[in-house]
Protein backbone atom coordinates (compact mmCIF):
# COMPACT_ATOMS: atom_id res chain seq x y z
CA UNK A 1 0.00 0.00 0.00
CA UNK A 2 1.29 2.97 -1.13
CA UNK A 3 1.42 6.22 1.73
CA UNK A 4 1.01 9.66 1.16
CA UNK A 5 4.53 10.02 2.56
CA UNK A 6 5.72 7.76 -0.24
CA UNK A 7 4.02 9.50 -2.49
CA UNK A 8 5.33 12.61 -1.88
CA UNK A 9 8.98 11.19 -1.46
CA UNK A 10 8.81 10.17 -4.84
CA UNK A 11 7.70 13.52 -6.18
CA UNK A 12 8.93 15.92 -3.37
CA UNK A 13 12.61 13.94 -2.55
CA UNK A 14 14.19 17.59 -1.24
CA UNK A 15 11.55 17.85 1.43
CA UNK A 16 13.18 15.18 3.32
CA UNK A 17 16.65 15.99 3.12
CA UNK A 18 18.10 16.43 6.19
CA UNK A 19 19.45 20.20 5.87
CA UNK A 20 16.72 21.44 3.93
CA UNK A 21 15.49 24.74 5.33
CA UNK A 22 11.95 24.51 6.76
CA UNK A 23 9.88 27.65 4.65
CA UNK A 24 9.14 29.88 7.24
CA UNK A 25 6.31 31.59 5.51
CA UNK A 26 4.46 28.16 5.28
CA UNK A 27 4.69 27.51 9.44
CA UNK A 28 3.03 31.27 9.66
CA UNK A 29 0.47 30.67 7.49
CA UNK A 30 -0.57 26.95 9.30
CA UNK A 31 -0.26 29.32 12.49
CA UNK A 32 -2.55 32.25 11.22
CA UNK A 33 -5.11 29.67 10.19
CA UNK A 34 -5.27 28.37 13.53
CA UNK A 35 -5.37 31.19 15.42
CA UNK A 36 -7.67 33.44 12.84
CA UNK A 37 -10.05 30.26 12.86
CA UNK A 38 -10.53 30.60 17.05
CA UNK A 39 -11.33 33.93 16.69
CA UNK A 40 -13.36 33.66 13.55
CA UNK A 41 -15.08 30.92 15.50
CA UNK A 42 -16.60 33.64 17.75
CA UNK A 43 -16.95 36.52 15.45
CA UNK A 44 -18.84 35.12 12.60
CA UNK A 45 -21.19 32.58 14.99
CA UNK A 46 -22.07 35.60 16.78
CA UNK A 47 -22.65 37.67 13.42
CA UNK A 48 -24.82 34.55 12.15
CA UNK A 49 -26.91 35.18 15.39
CA UNK A 50 -27.67 38.36 15.48
CA UNK A 51 -28.19 39.08 11.08
CA UNK A 52 -29.86 35.57 10.82
CA UNK A 53 -31.72 34.36 14.18
CA UNK A 54 -32.64 37.04 16.48
CA UNK A 55 -35.45 39.21 15.63
CA UNK A 56 -36.95 38.42 12.20
CA UNK A 57 -33.56 37.53 11.05
CA UNK A 58 -31.75 38.51 7.69
CA UNK A 59 -35.65 40.72 6.47
CA UNK A 60 -34.82 43.60 9.11
CA UNK A 61 -31.61 44.25 7.69
CA UNK A 62 -31.64 47.52 5.75
CA UNK A 63 -29.36 50.78 5.76
CA UNK A 64 -31.20 52.08 8.98
CA UNK A 65 -30.37 48.70 11.00
CA UNK A 66 -26.79 49.22 9.48
CA UNK A 67 -26.31 53.12 10.78
CA UNK A 68 -27.97 52.26 13.79
CA UNK A 69 -24.76 49.37 14.53
CA UNK A 70 -21.92 51.30 12.90
CA UNK A 71 -22.85 54.29 15.62
CA UNK A 72 -20.98 52.67 17.88
CA UNK A 73 -17.25 51.92 17.43
CA UNK A 74 -17.25 48.36 18.88
CA UNK A 75 -19.71 47.32 16.30
CA UNK A 76 -17.34 49.23 13.54
CA UNK A 77 -14.06 47.50 14.88
CA UNK A 78 -15.72 44.18 15.73
CA UNK A 79 -16.97 44.12 11.42
CA UNK A 80 -13.74 45.34 10.54
CA UNK A 81 -12.04 42.53 12.37
CA UNK A 82 -14.14 40.21 10.96
CA UNK A 83 -13.98 41.31 7.75
CA UNK A 84 -9.89 41.69 8.04
CA UNK A 85 -8.99 38.01 9.40
CA UNK A 86 -12.30 35.96 7.27
CA UNK A 87 -10.74 37.51 4.19
CA UNK A 88 -7.05 37.08 4.90
CA UNK A 89 -8.41 32.92 6.48
CA UNK A 90 -10.07 32.89 2.93
CA UNK A 91 -7.46 34.25 0.47
CA UNK A 92 -5.02 31.67 2.39
CA UNK A 93 -7.37 28.91 2.42
CA UNK A 94 -8.17 29.53 -1.60
CA UNK A 95 -3.77 29.78 -2.27
CA UNK A 96 -3.74 26.27 -0.77
CA UNK A 97 -6.50 25.27 -3.07
CA UNK A 98 -5.33 26.60 -6.31
CA UNK A 99 -1.93 24.69 -5.39
CA UNK A 100 -4.01 21.26 -5.64
CA UNK A 101 -5.71 21.59 -8.54
CA UNK A 102 -3.54 23.92 -10.71
CA UNK A 103 -0.40 21.66 -11.68
CA UNK A 104 0.54 24.15 -14.89
CA UNK A 105 2.79 26.77 -13.21
CA UNK A 106 1.91 29.83 -15.70
CA UNK A 107 -2.00 29.18 -14.79
CA UNK A 108 -1.10 29.03 -11.34
CA UNK A 109 0.66 31.65 -10.74
CA UNK A 110 -1.91 33.81 -13.15
CA UNK A 111 -5.07 32.68 -11.03
CA UNK A 112 -3.04 33.89 -7.63
CA UNK A 113 -2.15 36.81 -9.20
CA UNK A 114 -5.66 37.39 -10.09
CA UNK A 115 -6.71 36.04 -6.28
CA UNK A 116 -4.34 38.41 -4.54
CA UNK A 117 -4.85 41.36 -6.37
CA UNK A 118 -9.02 40.71 -5.92
CA UNK A 119 -8.27 40.60 -1.82
CA UNK A 120 -6.36 43.33 -1.72
CA UNK A 121 -9.57 45.49 -3.58
CA UNK A 122 -11.85 44.09 -1.23
CA UNK A 123 -9.99 44.90 1.80
CA UNK A 124 -9.56 48.40 0.38
CA UNK A 125 -13.57 48.39 -0.23
CA UNK A 126 -14.71 47.02 3.06
CA UNK A 127 -12.20 48.68 5.27
CA UNK A 128 -12.89 52.13 3.41
CA UNK A 129 -16.76 51.64 3.84
CA UNK A 130 -16.37 51.15 7.51
CA UNK A 131 -14.01 53.84 7.99
CA UNK A 132 -15.60 56.56 5.72
CA UNK A 133 -19.56 55.50 7.17
CA UNK A 134 -21.74 58.46 6.74
CA UNK A 135 -25.30 57.85 8.01
CA UNK A 136 -26.80 60.99 6.62
CA UNK A 137 -25.70 59.90 2.93
CA UNK A 138 -28.40 59.70 0.30
CA UNK A 139 -31.08 61.33 2.44
CA UNK B 1 -29.03 52.79 -8.84
CA UNK B 2 -31.16 49.87 -9.92
CA UNK B 3 -28.85 48.83 -12.11
CA UNK B 4 -26.16 48.84 -10.44
CA UNK B 5 -28.09 46.54 -7.65
CA UNK B 6 -28.85 43.94 -10.36
CA UNK B 7 -25.01 43.69 -11.02
CA UNK B 8 -24.25 42.67 -7.10
CA UNK B 9 -27.09 40.75 -7.42
CA UNK B 10 -25.63 39.22 -10.30
CA UNK B 11 -22.04 38.82 -8.89
CA UNK B 12 -23.56 37.33 -5.89
CA UNK B 13 -25.23 34.84 -7.95
CA UNK B 14 -22.29 33.76 -10.17
CA UNK B 15 -20.09 32.92 -7.24
CA UNK B 16 -22.72 30.93 -5.53
CA UNK B 17 -23.04 29.25 -8.86
CA UNK B 18 -19.40 29.01 -9.12
CA UNK B 19 -19.20 27.39 -5.62
CA UNK B 20 -21.44 24.76 -6.60
CA UNK B 21 -19.79 24.00 -9.65
CA UNK B 22 -16.18 23.44 -8.03
CA UNK B 23 -17.88 21.07 -5.53
CA UNK B 24 -19.81 19.01 -7.89
CA UNK B 25 -15.73 18.97 -9.59
CA UNK B 26 -14.21 18.66 -6.64
CA UNK B 27 -16.49 14.98 -6.08
CA UNK B 28 -16.57 14.04 -9.21
CA UNK B 29 -12.81 13.95 -9.42
CA UNK B 30 -12.47 11.90 -6.09
CA UNK B 31 -14.76 9.32 -7.30
CA UNK B 32 -12.94 8.98 -10.55
CA UNK B 33 -9.82 9.00 -8.55
CA UNK B 34 -11.37 6.13 -6.65
CA UNK B 35 -12.22 4.01 -8.73
CA UNK B 36 -9.07 4.49 -11.18
CA UNK B 37 -6.50 3.65 -8.10
CA UNK B 38 -7.84 0.75 -5.69
CA UNK B 39 -6.05 0.70 -2.70
CA UNK B 40 -4.45 3.33 -2.36
CA UNK B 41 -4.32 7.34 -0.64
CA UNK B 42 -8.16 7.64 -1.77
CA UNK B 43 -10.30 4.70 0.74
CA UNK B 44 -13.12 7.15 1.70
CA UNK B 45 -13.64 6.90 5.41
CA UNK B 46 -15.10 9.80 7.24
CA UNK B 47 -11.59 11.61 8.01
CA UNK B 48 -11.60 12.04 4.48
CA UNK B 49 -15.36 13.09 3.69
CA UNK B 50 -14.66 15.69 6.38
CA UNK B 51 -11.97 16.94 4.40
CA UNK B 52 -13.81 17.36 1.41
CA UNK B 53 -16.88 18.55 3.29
CA UNK B 54 -14.46 21.22 4.61
CA UNK B 55 -12.98 22.51 1.29
CA UNK B 56 -16.24 22.56 -0.23
CA UNK B 57 -17.69 24.31 2.80
CA UNK B 58 -14.71 27.12 2.66
CA UNK B 59 -14.92 27.43 -1.01
CA UNK B 60 -18.29 28.52 -0.60
CA UNK B 61 -17.62 30.98 2.47
CA UNK B 62 -14.66 32.18 0.69
CA UNK B 63 -17.00 33.39 -2.55
CA UNK B 64 -20.24 34.28 -0.43
CA UNK B 65 -17.54 36.46 1.54
CA UNK B 66 -16.37 38.40 -1.79
CA UNK B 67 -19.45 39.09 -2.81
CA UNK B 68 -20.80 39.97 0.66
CA UNK B 69 -17.77 42.82 0.82
CA UNK B 70 -18.93 44.10 -2.12
CA UNK B 71 -22.98 44.29 -1.60
CA UNK B 72 -21.88 45.93 1.85
CA UNK B 73 -19.61 48.37 0.18
CA UNK B 74 -22.99 49.74 -1.05
CA UNK B 75 -23.81 51.49 2.86
CA UNK B 76 -21.05 54.06 1.36
CA UNK B 77 -23.39 54.90 -1.33
CA UNK B 78 -26.91 55.64 1.00
CA UNK B 79 -29.98 53.86 1.36
CA UNK B 80 -31.16 53.81 -2.03
CA UNK B 81 -28.73 51.47 -3.65
CA UNK B 82 -28.11 48.83 -0.35
CA UNK B 83 -31.86 48.49 0.75
CA UNK B 84 -32.54 47.25 -3.01
CA UNK B 85 -29.14 45.33 -3.11
CA UNK B 86 -30.06 43.22 -0.04
CA UNK B 87 -33.64 42.72 -1.31
CA UNK B 88 -31.81 39.86 -2.92
CA UNK B 89 -31.68 38.17 0.31
CA UNK B 90 -34.59 38.57 1.98
CA UNK B 91 -36.69 36.65 -0.86
CA UNK B 92 -38.47 33.86 0.25
CA UNK B 93 -36.85 31.93 -2.43
CA UNK B 94 -33.12 32.84 -0.98
CA UNK B 95 -33.90 31.38 2.46
CA UNK B 96 -32.43 27.61 1.81
CA UNK B 97 -29.48 29.28 0.27
CA UNK B 98 -28.82 31.57 3.99
CA UNK B 99 -30.00 27.97 5.84
CA UNK B 100 -26.96 26.31 3.52
CA UNK B 101 -25.02 29.34 4.42
CA UNK B 102 -25.76 28.40 8.39
CA UNK B 103 -24.94 25.73 7.67
CA UNK B 104 -21.57 25.74 6.08
CA UNK B 105 -20.55 28.03 8.43
CA UNK B 106 -21.46 25.64 11.53
CA UNK B 107 -19.35 22.78 10.00
CA UNK B 108 -16.46 24.88 8.90
CA UNK B 109 -16.29 25.72 12.41
CA UNK B 110 -17.05 22.76 14.10
CA UNK B 111 -14.35 20.88 11.79
CA UNK B 112 -11.61 23.66 12.26
CA UNK B 113 -11.77 23.26 15.94
CA UNK B 114 -11.66 19.36 15.54
CA UNK B 115 -8.43 20.15 13.13
CA UNK B 116 -6.74 22.02 15.92
CA UNK B 117 -7.21 19.71 18.45
CA UNK B 118 -4.89 17.00 16.43
CA UNK B 119 -2.70 19.95 15.85
CA UNK B 120 -1.48 20.69 18.89
CA UNK B 121 -2.52 17.39 20.64
CA UNK B 122 -1.70 15.09 18.25
CA UNK B 123 -2.30 11.69 20.15
CA UNK B 124 -6.33 12.78 20.03
CA UNK B 125 -5.56 11.73 16.61
CA UNK B 126 -5.67 8.17 17.45
CA UNK B 127 -9.14 8.71 17.98
CA UNK B 128 -10.46 10.78 15.19
CA UNK B 129 -13.49 8.60 14.06
CA UNK B 130 -14.80 9.00 17.66
CA UNK B 131 -13.81 12.89 17.25
CA UNK B 132 -15.97 13.06 14.05
CA UNK B 133 -18.76 12.09 15.68
CA UNK B 134 -18.94 13.99 18.50
CA UNK B 135 -18.59 16.81 16.02
CA UNK B 136 -21.20 15.24 13.59
CA UNK B 137 -23.79 15.10 16.65
CA UNK B 138 -22.85 19.09 17.68
CA UNK B 139 -23.15 19.75 14.16
CA UNK B 140 -27.04 18.57 13.97
CA UNK B 141 -27.44 19.75 17.48
CA UNK B 142 -26.35 23.33 16.55
CA UNK B 143 -27.88 23.16 12.71
CA UNK B 144 -31.58 21.77 12.98
CA UNK B 145 -32.98 24.27 15.51
CA UNK B 146 -31.44 27.54 13.80
CA UNK B 147 -32.52 26.00 10.23
CA UNK B 148 -36.19 25.27 12.05
CA UNK B 149 -36.12 29.11 12.94
CA UNK B 150 -35.06 30.12 9.76
CA UNK B 151 -37.13 28.19 7.41
CA UNK B 152 -40.13 29.42 9.66
CA UNK B 153 -40.77 32.96 8.48
CA UNK B 154 -39.91 31.96 4.53
CA UNK B 155 -42.70 29.10 4.34
CA UNK B 156 -44.55 31.77 5.61
CA UNK B 157 -44.03 34.00 3.24
CA UNK B 158 -43.64 31.76 0.55
CA UNK B 159 -46.77 31.72 -2.05
CA UNK B 160 -47.20 27.89 -1.51
CA UNK B 161 -49.25 28.41 2.08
Amino acid sequence: MTTVEQVYQKHRPEAFEAKRKPSSFEVWSWFFMRISGVLLLFLVLIHLFIMHLVGSGVERVDFAFVARRWDSVGWKTFDWLMLFLALLHGTNGLRIVIDDYLRKPPLRTAVKALLYTLTVVLMIMGTAVIVTFDPTVGA
Amino acid sequence: MAIIAKLIEGLVFILTAGSGVFALYMVVDLLRLRRADPGTAYKGGVGQWSWVAHRITGVGLVAFLFGHIVDTFGVGFGPELYDETIQLYQQWWFKPFEVLLVGATLFHALNGLRIILFDFWPNLALKQKSFAYVEFALFIAAFAPAAFFMMRSAIADSPFI
